[in-house]
């Protein structure tokens, strides 16, 4: 009797063990615009928000251009702006929070806590051309798609979630996944 | 143990001597002397210029002499390059810039600078900078491109380098041309081709002057806007505006090319530079982008129910007077109500339309370039350089300008939308330049099987935006229009200044201001509310697609600003 409990102890938590390390794997098909530009794509649910464990994440100014183009981050996290160009930049963004940064030369660096889940076009105001967006979402679940639209969300829970996609030009259709066995691959599309 | 003592001593002995080896040297290099460039800046007289820049060539710090015309450039700064000698720049508005080797360890350097003889010859032979003109060979005239090659791409597919070539300019000068009334100017070429209307201002025919073989021009040239001394802020249009120096530095054999620039520290032959502060200020590009049409006689519009804050300043001439480029005046009222601490106080328009691209990368650090670069150039910091791009209304320069934020809600059976449209990075109306030139602002809500949620209330763009079934056809869809518009006498609207009696209304985007508007669409009940989104667009246009436009083309539509958030989320 005793014995038989064990194993039934011992099956569920290799179950369970299972269950959590879920990972969720994927295709966004986007056609040519998602090869140039990246798209994220992050879980919506009634997980417990908790904020993704990260490095301060950086975006650089290099060459008249934000690096990364597409930053996605979760809410409280706190960026660092660099500027590692030859000339001086400006950094601010008229979305949500609406900050202005400033502008200033190679080698200094600004930071910014973003509080407000949103996506935020970062600008500079003396180079218009320059863009890039950071993304804040009040999930710990996402990934940016590589150059053929795949992505890999580790670590999962159990339980029933949305799976969206952001991009800055396209528009793909949200998918409703359930969270039971171990590995899902799922193929999102365009609307 | 004795052994051990030993051992401790010496190390301590060590120790101390290294410790005081180390103060010393700390202490004589704290102690080291400071070393300076000293010298005075004279005119031919010998006396003293007062309030010269003095630097050494290339460099960003620089000092200005006192009113004896002393100065001193320490050399011991942060970055400055160690060198044997070093080049002393000096530079003053109206006086050619002027140089001396300062050797290291010699005595008081003295910088004679010329002044430039207050003189405007007429009948001054331009130089003609094409890319035909771009290859040096004896026989041909010394040009701007043989030695700034860089700044001839940029400025020759610029509009300034096709100003006199730019189909869009002939069509509405042909209109014009055969419109035009007694009283009316031909200014077109006050501004399109000032060479050939310098000497004739008002007066010159465009066509003309295009074709003209002693023009040869297809724009705005190097030699002309480097030989403005002065501008005159206001409605003059063009050349009416400007003041010239046109004369060489020199004669016979020595003669040399008379430039002014913003560099008070360029000193190369063939070029005799002038340092002038007018080229890094925005009432420079005023001669050509501020300007108005007169009316005839004692005729007058009712400029106050349009521009109300104009009652402060006379610029429409008690209404006498219709604005045709009015850029420089909306710059000028946007940093008037800035405070001197605000980011954006003293922003001009080099600052953003002379400044750098993406696609200028890697950055050039001459403003000399190829064989003259490698035998006289003198590096500079990209910062100091100004790229002669001269960007207008390209998807460049209207990436990020205007932002637009999109909130949806619903209630019942009703879709509640609130638009706020932002001029987030232009330092004038969005849009400005021309009258015709204009902002539509679309807005769409679909539910999930993209069908269109119908409008119950809020504006539509207007008839201007394109009526009928085109696709390019906008007017009467949710959305509405930011543009100028003007009538002429018979009432007619959206007509060019030219023509124009009036202004009637003028809502663009005045800079960093918000633009909200509500709009109510039917949400029938059977609609899933989490498929919902909702869709906000702002396209430019060059010109109003009215029945005249036969081709689109010609609008040069661009979508500057897309959002679209979906219900359940309202964004993300």
């Amino acid at each position: 009797m005793i014995s038989k409990i064990i194993v039934t102890i011992f099956s569920l938590l290799i179950l369970l063990g299972n269950l959590e390390a879920v990972t969720l794997k994927g295709v966004v098909e986007g056609g040519k615009k998602l090869k140039k530009n990246q798209a994220i794509v992050y879980l919506t649910g009634s997980f417990k928000s908790e904020v993704k464990s990260q490095k301060q994440p950086i975006l650089d100014q290099q060459n008249m251009a934000f690096k990364p183009h597409v930053l996605p981050i979760s809410i409280g996290t706190t960026v660092a702006f660099l500027n590692s160009d030859e000339v001086r930049h400006n950094v601010y963004s008229p979305d949500k929070e609406q900050y202005n940064l400033g502008s200033w030369p190679k080698g200094e660096k600004k930071t910014y806590e973003f509080k407000q889940k949103g996506v935020y076009t970062q600008l500079c105001n003396v180079h218009p051309e320059m863009e890039s967006f950071i993304v804040v979402l009040d999930s710990p679940y996402y990934d940016l798609t590589d150059k053929k639209g795949r992505f890999e969300i580790k670590g999962l829970p159990p339980g029933n979630y949305t799976v969206r996609v952001w991009h800055e030009k396209l528009r793909f259709k949200k998918q409703k996944i359930i969270i039971g066995k171990p590995d899902l691959e799922i193929v999102i599309n365009r609307k | 143990m004795k052994m051990h003592s030993k051992t401790t001593g010496l190390v301590l002995i060590s120790f101390v001597i290294s410790v005081l080896i180390s103060i010393t040297a700390a202490f004589g290099w704290q102690t080291k002397k400071t070393e300076f460039i000293s010298g005075r800046v004279l005119d031919q007289q010998g006396s003293p210029i007062n309030d010269a820049r003095i630097r050494i060539q290339g460099a960003q710090d620089f000092v200005l002499s006192n009113k004896n015309g002393l100065f001193m450039i320490s050399l011991n700064t942060p970055n400055r390059k160690v060198s044997r000698q070093y080049i002393v720049v000096a530079g003053k508005e109206s006086f050619f810039n002027g140089s001396q080797v300062y050797r290291r360890g010699s005595s008081d350097l003295t910088i004679k600078l010329q002044r430039v003889p207050n003189r405007d010859f007429k009948d001054y032979s331009f130089i003609i900078t094409s890319p035909l003109h771009a290859s040096f060979s004896p026989n041909d005239q010394i040009n701007c491109a043989n030695c700034h090659t860089t700044h001839l791409w940029e400025w020759g597919a610029s509009k300034m380098g096709k100003a006199g070539t730019n189909k869009e300019v002939m069509k509405e000068y042909k209109v014009f041309k055969s419109k035009r009334k007694p009283y009316q100017e031909n200014t077109c070429a006050d501004c399109h081709a000032p060479i050939a209307a310098f000497n004739n201002p008002g007066k010159t025919d465009f066509n003309q002057a295009v074709r003209d073989n002693s023009n040869r021009s297809k724009g705005i040239e190097c030699d002309f806007c480097h030989k403005i001394k002065a501008v005159e802020v206001g409605n003059k249009p063009g050349v009416q505006a400007i003041d010239l120096s046109r004369q060489h530095f020199g004669q016979g054999m020595m003669q040399w090319i008379m430039a002014y620039g913003p560099y008070d520290n360029v000193q190369a032959m063939p070029m005799a530079a002038s340092y002038h502060p007018l080229y890094k200020k925005s009432a420079y590009c005023s001669s050509c982008h501020q300007d108005a049409w007169k009316l005839p006689g004692v005729e007058k519009w009712d400029y106050l129910s349009v521009y109300p804050e104009a009652a402060k300043q006379d610029l429409y001439e008690k209404g006498r007077v219709i604005p045709n480029q009015w850029t420089y005046q909306e710059w000028s009222e946007w940093q008037a109500t800035l405070n001197d601490d605000h980011q954006n106080k003293g922003t001009t328009c080099q600052n953003c339309h002379m400044n750098w691209s993406q696609d200028m990368m890697p950055y050039y650090r001459y403003i000399v370039s190829g064989e003259i670069r490698d035998r006289f150039g003198n590096e500079r910091a990209p910062d100091s350089i100004t790229p002669h791009r001269f960007q207008g209304a390209t998807t460049k320069m209207l990436t990020g300008v205007a932002n637009l934020v999109i909130v949806a809600e619903a209630d019942k059976d009703k879709l509640l939308v609130n638009i706020k449209v932002t001029n987030v990075n232009a330092g004038h109306r969005l849009p400005t330049g021309e009258s015709s030139r204009n902002l539509i602002l679309l807005v769409e809500a679909k539910d999930g099987k993209n069908r269109l949620l119908k409008l119950i209330s809020g504006s539509h763009v207007p008839e201007w935006g394109g009526v009928g079934n085109k696709k390019t056809d906008y007017a009467q869809h949710p959305g509405k229009g930011f543009a100028r518009i003007m009538i002429d006498k018979n009432g007619k609207t959206n007509v060019s200044s030219w023509e124009a009696v009036a202004v009637v209304s003028d809502n663009r985007l005045k800079p960093k201001t918000v633009d909200q508007s509500d709009f109510l669409f039917f949400l029938p009940n059977n609609i899933d509310r989490e498929e919902v989104s909702v869709t906000a667009k702002l396209i430019y246009r060059k010109k109003f697609k009215t029945a005249l436009i036969k081709d689109e083309t010609s609008l040069k539509e661009m979508v500057i600003e897309e959002k679209t958030i979906d219900l359940d989320t309202g964004g993300l």
